[in-house]
């Protein structure tokens, strides 16, 4: 009787849960799956607006062929893309370790300093700084020549490295190197918004039991960090080191930013498609690449 | 002879002094913005071309808010924003938690495939699918259903939403929106963390999955719903390629903020002395673009900082 009215519930939960996510199933084939089909397909042909809307006319790979082996500035900003990335993701993924970890302990202003380190969520689109720097509509920079206004070119940068490095006196590509990573590194920090927040909220799951037992032990501050927080962070880092990769790839790639004011402005559907379609298969191959080895060096290790 | 209690002090006060400047020194790079907004926005013509002039202007002056706001088209522009963005981001709020809820709480076959998909929706940029979209919103239809019961009719049937909110409030109803993928992800996380019991009791007293989703979960949930509000509200606030994809005319707040050049010019005109303008609007219109969501922030703080140490959005 028991065992019956059970299998009851399961079924019926089971219909529910299916009725739960029927709506968003629903979307994902009408505003993701056809929508990726279209973008296949037109990137695959030669399309024209014609009277009816778009025309497409099938010419197998040709897109592709032109873009890879006779577009030398698309297959330049592709690699440049790529590249970005693993010097940025490092730099990322271990500042907001440390700023989770300082942003973790107890000390006073706790709460003043977590809402400062908000503030690159609360600018994440960049339009505030996109605008501070300088620009702010479609024809900025010929505004700005014609006007010869300083606003338009001022940088917003606390702080000036060029001074400080021609006073060091390097040999100029060192000083070029050195001012390159300065800068990124400066303005990566507004990369970190989200990252902290997720590194802090894996930092509360840790069980306080394990350090206790580590003090007992005898254990650095360094070894417990190393022998616990960092093993227990495992599954966190992953999941940071995952979205970092996402938003660097999509949200500040170039690449893209030029793919969408092709399709926007310029209404060039079929070379912008197979575009963003070589972009991401090579995205996907790194990104694969990457998590890749972090489960295979990392995680194994820890386990 | 110094004794072990007064070494411990010492070290304690040199971590806070090394913390101390550590943050110090990263605040001010986070901070340096909002203090060049502020700085800018209120200073005259004068001011900006003094180089005594480094942070604090001498005279205060309300007259670039005031232009800004005039620029910015201001009270239509939050009005747009209002009705194409913070309806849509309010609707992803709850629609995402009832999508979260069956994920995670059910099992159903395929369920493995599902989130699989969602993982790839989340990591599917919105560019690849903006224009196909914006195709289909030009002539609604789902799946060609509408498109052959017009060949059927003989008469077009099919649409055009483009321009109109129902561009934003369709995807984000499906739970396909503007970042809905990691709101869903946010809420099955939280979900799964909460005992099997509290449905079990519902169920015991007779009340329905959808009963106990509204009467026992979502109660329970008030912190996931209140990090997903925030995320939600301050993603669309800030989202601009969206609203000029599908949304040319009514032209909301962050587009403004993003042409404000053109703007200054649309609305002044370079012979009334544009170049000056040039100066003191965009940090006055940055201000004003980012004080709205800094306030909601500032009120629902304290909690959500709370509800981050609480819940864990990670598990």
């Amino acid at each position: 009787m028991k065992k019956k009215r059970s299998r009851g519930i399961e079924a019926v939960k089971r219909r529910y849960g299916i009725a739960f996510v029927a709506p968003w199933i629903f979307g994902v084939i009408v505003f993701v799956a056809v929508p990726i089909i279209y973008t296949v397909i037109y990137s695959f042909s030669v399309v024209t607006m014609g009277s009816y809307g778009l025309e497409t006319e099938f010419v197998g790979f040709r897109n592709y062929y032109r873009l890879l082996f006779e577009n030398t500035v698309f297959v330049d900003r592709l690699a440049a893309s790529l590249t970005s990335v693993f010097t940025s993701l490092p730099i990322i993924v271990s500042l907001s370790l440390i700023f989770a970890i300082i942003l973790n302990q107890n000390f006073k202003g706790r709460m003043l300093m977590r809402s400062v380190f908000f503030l690159p969520v609360i600018f994440s689109s960049g339009v505030v700084m996109y605008v501070l720097n300088g620009g702010g509509g479609s024809d900025a920079a010929t505004i700005s020549a014609s006007l010869g206004s300083e606003a338009a070119s001022t940088y917003i940068n606390p702080i000036d490295f060029s001074e400080i490095l021609q006073r060091l006196d390097f040999p100029s590509d060192i000083n070029d190197l050195l001012m390159k990573y300065l800068n990124d590194t400066f303005n990566l920090i507004w990369s970190c918004g989200v990252q902290i927040l997720l590194f802090i909220a894996g930092l509360q799951t840790i069980p306080t039991q394990l350090y206790e037992v580590g003090s007992v032990e005898g254990a650095t501050a360094w070894e417990s960090f190393w022998y616990v927080t960092f093993p227990m962070l495992g599954r966190v880092t992953m999941l940071v080191v995952f979205y970092t990769m996402v938003e660097l790839f999509v949200e500040n790639s170039e690449l893209v930013d030029s793919v969408l004011t092709d399709m926007r402005w310029n209404t060039i559907y079929d070379t912008t498609s197979a575009q963003l379609w070589i972009y991401f298969a090579a995205v996907g191959i790194v990104m694969g690449i990457v998590m890749l080895l972090y489960s295979k060096l990392l995680l194994k290790r820890w386990n | 002879m110094i004794s072990a209690k007064n070494l411990n002090r010492i070290r304690k006060a040199c971590i806070s002094a090394v913390r101390f400047i550590f943050l110090a020194a990263f605040a001010y790079i986070l901070l340096y913005p909002v203090f060049y907004m502020l700085s800018n926005a209120f200073r005259t013509t004068v001011d900006y071309i003094d180089p005594s002039v480094v942070w604090l202007p001498k005279v205060v002056t309300w007259q670039n808010i005031k232009n800004a706001f005039i620029a910015l088209d201001y009270i239509e522009s939050i009005k747009n924003t209002v009705i194409y963005e913070m309806i849509s981001a309010l609707i992803e709020v709850f629609v995402c938690a009832v999508y979260a809820y069956g994920l995670s709480r059910f099992n159903f076959k395929f369920k493995k495939l599902l989130v699989f998909v969602l993982v790839l929706t989340i990591l599917l940029p919105d560019v690849m699918l903006m224009l196909p979209r914006m195709l289909n919103f030009r002539r609604l239809d789902f799946l060609g259903i509408l498109g052959w019961i017009s060949k059927m009719l003989g008469r077009e049937i099919r649409p055009n939403i483009l321009g109109t909110p129902l561009t934003f409030y369709l995807p984000s109803l499906f739970g396909v929106g503007l970042k809905a993928g990691i709101f869903i992800f946010i809420y099955m996380q939280f979900f799964s963390g909460l005992p099997k019991e509290l449905e079990e009791a519902a169920y015991i007293d007779g009340a329905g999955p959808l009963k106990t989703f509204l009467v026992i979960i979502i109660p329970s949930a008030g912190v996931a719903f209140l990090t997903v509000f925030i995320f939600s509200v301050i993603w669309h606030w800030n989202d601009y390629y969206l609203s000029m994809m599908y949304n040319m005319d009514n032209k909301t707040l962050a587009v403004m903020v993003h042409n404000i050049q053109d703007q200054v010019f649309l609305v002044f005109g370079e012979a009334n002395g544009a170049s000056p303008l040039i100066f003191g609007i965009p940090p006055a219109a940055c201000l004003l673009f980012i004080i709205p969501p800094v306030v909601i922030y500032m009120i629902l703080q304290r909690k959500f900082m709370q509800s981050i140490d609480s819940v864990g959005i990670v598990g």
